[in-house]
């Protein structure tokens, strides 16, 4: 079961809880931060109603569905009711889908909303903890402890 | 009326761009009245409007475009631009939608475009680099489009003047198709470009691939630190506006030079209609311009006028000053207004991986990249083409820390994805000189017009065989290039070889009033001032008779201190 989101100023529970358990599986956990950690549905949900023009709000508004009938073909069950695991599966499958079966409806919506969701990670304060403002200068031939020395020094948000 | 439409200046300068804001200082520092035209806005410098300290997650939308205006055909120019152009770079560039122009369907063309004071000088890619005589030459040698009036010598001088003022970093390279200029320190290349110049050197020593010279201040610079600008920062944010006024632009450095003389008046919000001409005096006296926000028509007198709106818009109001005597627009009894339009294209290249280097790193964010000068001046054995190209592109470390956001897989497969191969991969991109064609025209639309009545500009022109023939050979040459520069896993970058040649994508966009020394033939002679009209001087990249393969600002930059002065002498002399 997805974990259950409160609705956003945009997107109700539903739609909150699905695209939010999507972002965190397109950008995985490892050695960096999550969709989570960034707030990456949150900011979306924030801006959607202002940035996204008609045709976008209801293709993305659609996806969820579509999600869930490409579940159910898969595993017989709704999406938001498997576990991570076949939810995992599901949307690597759904994933390869939408970029060899490039022209159709829910191809398009799925990677859109994968690219602003990336577009949104790769911005964040959270993704960008080695992101220097102001370097000063540029230096092209450096060791990587005279790097790590210059970004110690100049990226705000750099934590040991 | 206004106090500015009362007086009578000594010259009209419209168009606050690159090469308005040279004419108007220029100008001004000779002692002349300057009234500058701008139809955009007013911006001061630094702006308010400058988006340049605000980290990636505090821009607007995260320098996402909006959706909303994709699905209204809003900034077409701009979505399409997105390797380049963010939201956060929005306000310097004009809506399409609000601003329209016209082109065949089959035969598009993209107009990048600025409106506000200081124009695309705010959004420009600060490359310079001079013309050779080779350049210039190229109309004479081919018999396509108007010979050059004048040569590399003419201008060398007025080179050193604009590069010592703008600042300009580079190396002195000491190469024949490219001549060096009076330089700041030069940008370092990254270890990786070092690594594949070297080798090019060795195994290429006719393709020199050297750091690209651009107007960033690399160091202190008496006469931009008078002004108040300050050394580049390797920030990398140029197209959001600077506000250590570290890249030249008008609105750092021309129009507050021009305003300390005290002879400079900028009016903006000012679209100027047509230019006004006196037929019994066979002269120009001023200027319509239509105050944007009132849409209130005025009339501006001056001694002299110079068309400084950017290429295709100085094309559009000569066009537009059409009256008795000259139906076919101002200064254009050669019939050559509007014709011999070009810019530079691209579309190939080839990319690869810089092996052995995989311990080096980079810091900083250089506002430039590498250059591979035009080496096909002169005809190589293997060309099917008239004129040659060059290259630009930089080594850069791989993203590895980043999920591309539209690469295929989720989670660990996505990041995996970014993270094979070596650290350093370089990119060329081809530049190309296009042949002037008498048929690549920019004309009035006889029907559709703009908010105001003006007839829209409507651009019918192309890339034809000889850029689809050369467009060819820049893939072939790039992935020789990189090879012999010793990087693995080459990709062409290769159109489909039939694929239209758009123009405008590079934003050089040029000619339309070219300059030659037959009347008969083109529009300006070798001073940029139309044949028909002596007091009437067009200094913008309108009057490029050919449009070689470098960057043109810094050319347009000479072309137009040269002119001004040349225009205040005369003035001085009685001529005008």
């Amino acid at each position: 079961m997805v974990a259950l989101w409160a609705a956003g100023s945009f997107f109700d529970c539903h739609q909150m809880s699905i695209l939010s358990d999507i972002a965190d599986l397109i950008v995985g956990e490892g050695d960096w931060p999550t969709a989570g950690d960034a707030g990456v549905v949150t900011y979306l949900d924030q801006i959607f109603g202002e940035w996204a023009g008609p045709g976008l709000k209801v293709r993305l508004s659609r996806m969820p569905e579509q999600l869930d009938r490409f579940a159910v073909e898969q595993h017989g069950s709704a999406y938001v009711r498997l576990d991570r695991s076949k939810r995992s599966q599901t949307l690597s499958d759904y994933d390869a889908k939408a970029f060899k079966d490039r022209e159709a409806e829910a191809s398009t919506t799925y990677r859109e909303f994968k690219s602003v969701v990336l577009k949104i990670y790769n911005t964040s304060a959270e993704a960008n903890r080695d992101f220097a403002l102001v370097p000063g200068a540029y230096l092209g031939n450096l060791s990587s402890s005279q790097h790590l020395e210059l970004v110690r020094e100049k990226a705000m948000g750099f934590a040991e | 009326m206004t106090d500015e439409a009362n007086a009578e200046f000594d010259a009209i300068v419209v168009g606050s761009g690159i090469t308005g804001g040279w004419v108007a200082k220029e100008l001004c520092e000779r002692g002349l009245k300057v009234l500058v035209v701008e139809r955009g806005r007013h911006l001061d410098h630094p702006s308010p409007e400058y988006t340049d300290f605000e980290a990636p997650w505090e821009l607007e939308y995260r320098g996402m475009v909006p959706d909303y205006l994709a699905e209204n055909d809003r900034y077409e120019m701009l979505r399409r631009k997105r390797h380049i152009y963010r939201n956060e770079h929005r306000q310097f560039f004009v809506d399409d939608a609000e601003h329209p122009y016209s082109f065949p369907d089959d035969r598009p063309f993209m107009w990048t475009r600025g409106y506000q004071l200081g124009g695309r000088s705010l959004t420009w890619a600060r490359q310079c680099y001079r013309w050779s005589q080779k350049d210039f030459d190229a109309n004479h040698k081919d018999g396509y489009g108007s010979p050059w009036p004048i040569g590399y010598d003419d201008l060398a001088p007025w080179y050193s003047k604009v590069e010592a003022f703008a600042g300009i970093s580079g190396n002195a390279d000491g190469l024949v198709n490219l001549p060096d200029g009076d330089f700041l320190k030069p940008w370092d290349m990254s270890v990786a470009e070092e690594q594949v110049a070297a080798k090019l050197r060795k195994e290429l020593p006719d393709r020199p691939m050297i750091i690209g010279r651009c107007a960033n201040l690399t160091e202190e610079h008496g006469p931009s630190n008078a002004l108040g600008r300050a050394v580049c920062q390797a920030r990398n944010r140029c197209s959001s506006g600077c506000a250590y006024g570290a890249y030249f632009s008008s609105l750092s450095a021309t129009l507050p030079a021009a305003r300390l003389t005290g002879n400079l008046t900028v009016m903006t919000d000012a679209t100027v209609e047509s230019v006004v001409y006196d037929k019994d005096r066979g002269k120009v006296t001023g200027v319509r311009v239509i105050r944007t926000a009132e849409a209130k028509r005025e009339t501006y007198s001056g001694k002299m006028v110079f068309l400084n709106a950017g290429s295709l818009n100085s094309v559009h109001l000569l066009l537009n000053s059409k009256g008795e005597g000259h139906p076919a627009g101002l200064a254009n009894s050669s019939g050559m207004l509007g014709a011999y339009i070009m810019d530079h294209f691209g579309g190939s290249g080839a990319s690869g991986d810089v092996p052995g280097l995989d311990d080096r790193y980079a810091f900083g964010r250089r506002p430039v990249g590498i250059y591979v000068p035009n080496y096909r001046h002169d005809q190589l054995k293997d060309a099917d083409f008239l004129r040659g190209f060059g290259f630009q592109g930089s080594a850069q470390q791989r993203k590895a820390e980043r999920p591309n956001a539209n690469a295929p897989g989720i989670g660990k497969e996505l990041w995996e994805r970014g993270q094979k191969g070596p650290r350093w991969r370089m990119s060329l991109f081809m530049y190309g000189e296009m042949l002037p064609y008498k048929d690549n025209r920019a004309t009035l639309h006889p029907t559709k017009t703009d908010r105001f009545g003006i007839p829209q500009l409507h651009m019918d022109c192309e890339g034809r065989e000889n850029e689809k023939k050369m467009r060819v050979q820049g893939a072939k040459d790039a992935v020789d290039l990189l090879t012999a520069g010793g990087c693995v896993n080459v990709r062409e970058i290769a159109p489909d070889p039939d694929a239209f040649v758009m123009l405008g994508e590079r934003t050089h966009e040029m000619g339309g009033a070219c300059m030659g020394e037959d009347p008969k033939s083109s529009v300006v002679n070798g001073w940029c001032q139309t044949h028909d009209i002596p007091n009437l001087f067009v200094s913008d990249g309108a009057v490029m008779a050919s449009c070689g393969t470098s960057n043109p600002s810094l050319t347009y930059m000479a072309l137009s201190a040269r002119a001004a002065h040349h225009a205040a002498d005369l003035l001085q002399e009685g001529q005008l």
